[in-house]
């Protein structure tokens, strides 16, 4: 065994970030060709058991729980400290995060203190011909991607952003052993005090924002049209957009409107409904990584850039999906 | 009965027209240094055309005539005042039509001004709701003029007993005092000349501080016209040095843009056809002029008393942003302009002021121009798919032909846009078709830079210039064919500030050759149709093609033209120029549906246009209005490539 490739595993109030999954999910084959063990590393106070439990269903070999009174909330100068203790202590081959607002904080933080190289915002882990570790980066807004190596790095420290990798299915069954480490952190190590923790209100997720956008266009025929794509939305959990043939009808606010002049969107998938595909539309989600269409003129352009496209009229379809969709989500 | 203090009267009258043209001249010479004037005769000869001959006035019959009567009794009267201080005899007979001539002058300035009076008090069209006390003065000073002129002669034709037949409106004038002795004729007719002496002393000591003057104003602003395309904007070349760009005080314009300001009349022709002004938006080119002419008065008086109070911003407190972002520098006003006044050469200042100095612009705008940097087009869509368009066409690049006779410049509607695409495409199988030699550029060419230039970001368009000039360069390119009329304008008029001289065609130029010379054949008819065709203002009023597109259209059998009240130079901006295409139009009601409900109105089975922005702007306006499936439109090039198909 090696010593290990580290996979920083971010809590959530309630559970661990996605992110994390996908980044054990693919390591996986990476640490078995190098003949390493990989292990999640989580800091906080009180962990629950159920952590490991999850970590190991995705891969992890082992887990570490470090834990002290003041990891309590995530504070740069704690966590980064705390950290980089276990990391000269264990010396791991490799740690990786997943690019959120923490990780891209800690990763760096962390980083410095270990005098190790880090590659940030990456999109691929893999190994190349001569049996290295690199990973593959997006550069000036995505327009070229560099693949970054780590030669004589002593610990190799990536991000991983989030929904690039695809999580395998957990495999319940799969135990890791829990290692528990006490950090040693005095009050002064950590300079900033938590004094509230403020959430923006949970309601619908801004349209640059979402992962999911369901869209109308002028065939939504009137205001009241949108009502099917906010039940889809609901049942998905997705924003409402709206093109600007819709937004100038009045039927949706400027705000919602999606395209060149209005909101430009990259989200996960993009379900065009009524919408043309004029590229004054297509230049403010092109980028989507999934563009499904429905509308039922059969030579619209949205047909020649989507991904999946159905050629009827939207009143039936979107109704049809809601239904499907309401299906699946109550099957789990 | 010029007394011995008359000449006093006239010295003085003079002085004060001196003293005012010099303060007029003092708020002009506050600008900056113009290039220097050429073509004097070209300029006499068009002194002559539009200011005394009213060629542009003349225009709109009305206002037109009405101001031609003024005019005449005006001009011709004080002329015949200078001439007869040199003595000389003409023959009787000569003198008697010369008389009956001013009677008839004098009596169509009457007229004119019962015209004007009406017009301005009684019909008030919206282009004149911003009359003030001074027009009314005006109107009644002239007024007052000519008819007690015509009150002298009748008491002099009563007085001496002469007939009427030679001035017959002196003569009815002259039943007017047919109650005095003629003792007393002799005072009225004294005390009436004078009054009428007075009074043309009196306008001519007021010209400079009244809207009389527009009399010299409007005539020398005539002759200072800039001549060459219109529309053409200032080249910036000092970007390395200057400190600043564009227009941000009233100052900062040249010395001739001031003076312009003082060649408007408020006669409002330019608001009439102003497309945003019709729509609702906060421009009107004579209130930009006026509202500029206020401000260049008050700072005038400041720096008279050497104080900078009351400091008003000319962008924002003068002119409101809106103002300046709501042109879509259609050239509309300019044509208009009876005296050759000109917005878009300030409205473009003021952008660049906004867009290169403060960097202050509609945020839209901001997605277009990091678009137009990274991948030369304004959607942003990767430059390496640029010549994908023609991928299944097997049409040559320059870089695998090395040469061709034209290149073809798909520009970036050409080349991205889905709808434009189906353009090219018919454009390539039309030059296939007649076996041009052409080559396109691909992945190779870049955006014209039009819309950067037009929103004002000068540095964005040089950039975008120099990177296509040195493609060009590189494969030697002598012909350009373009099939948007912006990368045509761009192309012909204003990449030669750059040094090129390769000459640019219009698609619709090239196809009318095509079919004049019959290198291709219109077998095909789409059956009777009437076909209205928009003219693109970048085509028409920026380059004078109003001709070509509708040829080629009567050259398809079965097509008629039926054409909108707004046509040819007066045809109405689709709403997308000045770098619009590109900007909400949150503002009043929008410009694409107004025109397209012009066109419907026109009754047309389909619409015609030779640019992408108006195809794009109609086509949606067509689907606004709910009859896109009834009124179909196309540009030019799909109609002959349709009639060509056996």
């Amino acid at each position: 065994m090696g010593k290990g490739i580290w996979v920083y595993a971010e809590l959530t109030e309630t559970s661990v970030r996605k992110v994390t999954f996908e980044i054990l999910s693919a390591v996986k084959s990476i640490a078995a060709k190098k003949g390493e063990e990989v292990c999640a590393v989580v800091l906080g106070k009180n962990i629950p058991e159920s952590v490991a439990d999850q970590c190991a269903s995705y891969g992890a070999d082992k887990v570490y729980f470090v834990e002290h009174e003041l990891l309590a909330n995530y504070t740069s100068d704690g966590y980064a400290k705390a950290l980089a203790d276990i990391i000269t202590r264990q010396q791991p081959s490799m740690v990786l995060f997943g690019a959120t607002v923490v990780g891209k904080d800690l990763s760096a933080k962390a980083a410095a203190k270990v005098s190790a190289g880090l590659a940030t915002d990456c999109t691929e882990l893999k190994v190349d011909d001569s049996g290295n570790f690199c990973v593959r980066r997006p550069m000036y807004a995505g327009k070229v991607y560099a693949d970054v190596g780590f030669p004589n790095a002593p610990v190799i420290m990536a991000s991983i952003r989030p929904n690039v990798l695809i999580p395998t299915p957990p495999d319940a069954s799969k135990k890791a052993p829990v290692e528990k480490v006490a950090a040693e952190l005095a009050a002064g190590d950590i300079r900033v005090t938590i004094v509230e923790t403020i959430k923006t209100a949970a309601a619908k997720v801004d349209l640059t924002e979402a992962e999911v956008i369901v869209s109308g266009g002028r065939g939504m025929k009137e205001a009241a049209g949108f009502k099917l794509l906010e039940d889809m939305a609901e049942i998905i959990g997705a924003t409402v957009g709206a093109s600007r043939a819709a937004v100038d009808a009045g039927w949706k606010p400027v705000a919602e409107q999606v395209g060149q002049t209005g909101k430009v969107v990259s989200p996960n998938l993009y379900i065009a409904c009524g919408i043309s595909g004029s590229i004054q539309h297509y230049a403010g989600m092109g980028t989507s990584k999934v563009i499904v269409a429905v509308n039922k003129d059969a030579e619209a352009p949205i047909f020649s850039k989507c991904d999946y496209g159905i050629v009827d009229d939207l009143f039936k379809v979107v109704p049809a999906m809601t239904q499907e969709m309401k299906k699946l989500k109550a099957e789990g | 009965m010029l007394t011995t203090l008359d000449p006093l009267w006239v010295l003085i009258a003079l002085t004060i027209f001196t003293i005012g043209i010099i303060r007029r001249v003092r708020l002009w010479m506050m600008g900056q240094k113009d290039e220097r004037l050429e073509g004097v005769g070209q300029r006499l000869k068009d002194f002559i055309v539009y200011a005394v001959g009213h060629k542009r006035i003349l225009r709109e019959l009305y206002p037109g005539l009405m101001h031609l009567f003024i005019f005449c009794a005006c001009a011709i009267p004080l002329l015949i005042i200078l001439a007869v201080q040199v003595k000389f005899s003409i023959p009787q007979l000569l003198g008697n039509l010369f008389s009956l001539f001013l009677d008839a002058v004098g009596s169509l300035g009457l007229l004119g001004i019962g015209l004007a009076a009406y017009r301005r008090y009684i019909q008030r069209p919206d282009r004149l709701s911003d009359t003030r006390a001074e027009d009314a003065i005006a109107l009644i000073w002239v007024f007052a003029i000519i008819f007690l002129g015509f009150c002298v002669e009748g008491l002099r034709l009563s007085i001496t007993g002469e007939t009427g037949v030679w001035a017959p409106a002196g003569y009815v004038f002259a039943s007017l005092f047919s109650f005095a002795e003629p003792g007393t004729q002799v005072s009225i007719h004294k005390l009436l000349w004078r009054i009428h002496l007075f009074l043309v002393l009196g306008l001519i000591a007021c010209t400079p501080y009244t809207k009389f003057l527009h009399i010299i104003t409007s005539a020398i602003n005539i002759f200072l016209r800039k001549y060459g395309p219109p529309g053409v904007l200032r080249q910036i070349t000092d970007f390395e040095t200057a400190e600043t760009f564009g227009v941000s005080r009233i100052d900062e314009f040249t010395r001739q843009q001031l003076f312009q300001l003082d060649a408007c009349t408020r006669c409002g022709r330019c608001q009439d056809n102003c497309p945003a002004h019709l729509t609702q938006k906060p421009l009107s080119p004579k209130k930009l002029y006026q509202d500029l002419r206020t401000h260049m008065e008050e700072k005038g008086a400041q720096s008279a008393h050497n104080g900078d109070v009351s400091e008003k911003a000319l962008i924002g407190d003068v002119i409101e942003h809106d103002t300046i972002w709501s042109c879509t520098l259609c050239l509309n006003c300019h044509f208009q302009c009876p005296v050759f006044i000109t917005s878009v050469d300030k409205t473009i200042e003021m952008r660049r002021n906004l867009v290169l100095v403060e960097s202050n612009f509609p945020v839209e705008v901001q997605a277009v121009f990091k678009n137009m940097e990274n991948n030369s087009n304004p959607w942003g869509i990767g430059r390496h798919q640029r010549g994908d368009w023609a991928k299944d066409l097997g049409v040559k690049t320059m870089a695998e032909a090395g040469t061709a006779d034209i290149l073809l410049y798909a520009g970036c509607a050409g080349a991205f846009d889905d709808r434009y695409k189906k353009v090219s495409t018919a454009m390539v199988k039309i030059l296939q078709a007649a076996g041009v030699n052409f080559a396109i550029l691909g992945t190779e060419e870049g955006c014209c830079g039009d819309s950067a230039r037009r929103i004002g970001n000068e540095y964005l368009y040089d950039s975008l210039v120099q990177y296509n000039i040195g493609v060009f360069q590189q494969y030697g390119v002598k012909k350009i064919l373009t099939i948007c009329p912006h990368c045509y304008n761009a192309l012909k008029n204003e990449y030669p500030q750059y040094g090129t001289d390769f000459e640019v065609l219009h698609h619709t130029e090239l196809l009318l050759n095509l079919v004049n010379t019959e290198k291709i054949s219109l077998n095909s008819s789409p059956g009777k149709m009437n076909v209205c065709y928009h003219d693109s203002c970048f085509l028409g009023r920026y380059n004078d093609i109003y001709d070509q597109p509708r040829k080629l259209l009567t050259s398809i059998s079965g097509i008629s033209l039926v054409e909108m009240d707004r046509t040819l130079d007066r045809s109405f901006c689709c709403g997308a120029g000045g770098g619009r295409m590109w900007m909400e139009e949150h503002l009043g009601t929008r410009i694409n549906e107004a025109r397209t409900e012009q066109a419907i109105a026109a009754k047309p089975d389909a619409i015609a246009t030779a640019c992408p922005y108006c195809l794009t702007m109609l086509e949606d306006g067509l689907k606004a209005k709910n009859v896109f499936d009834s009124i179909k439109a196309l540009d030019i090039a799909e109609y002959i490539y349709d009639a060509m198909k056996k």
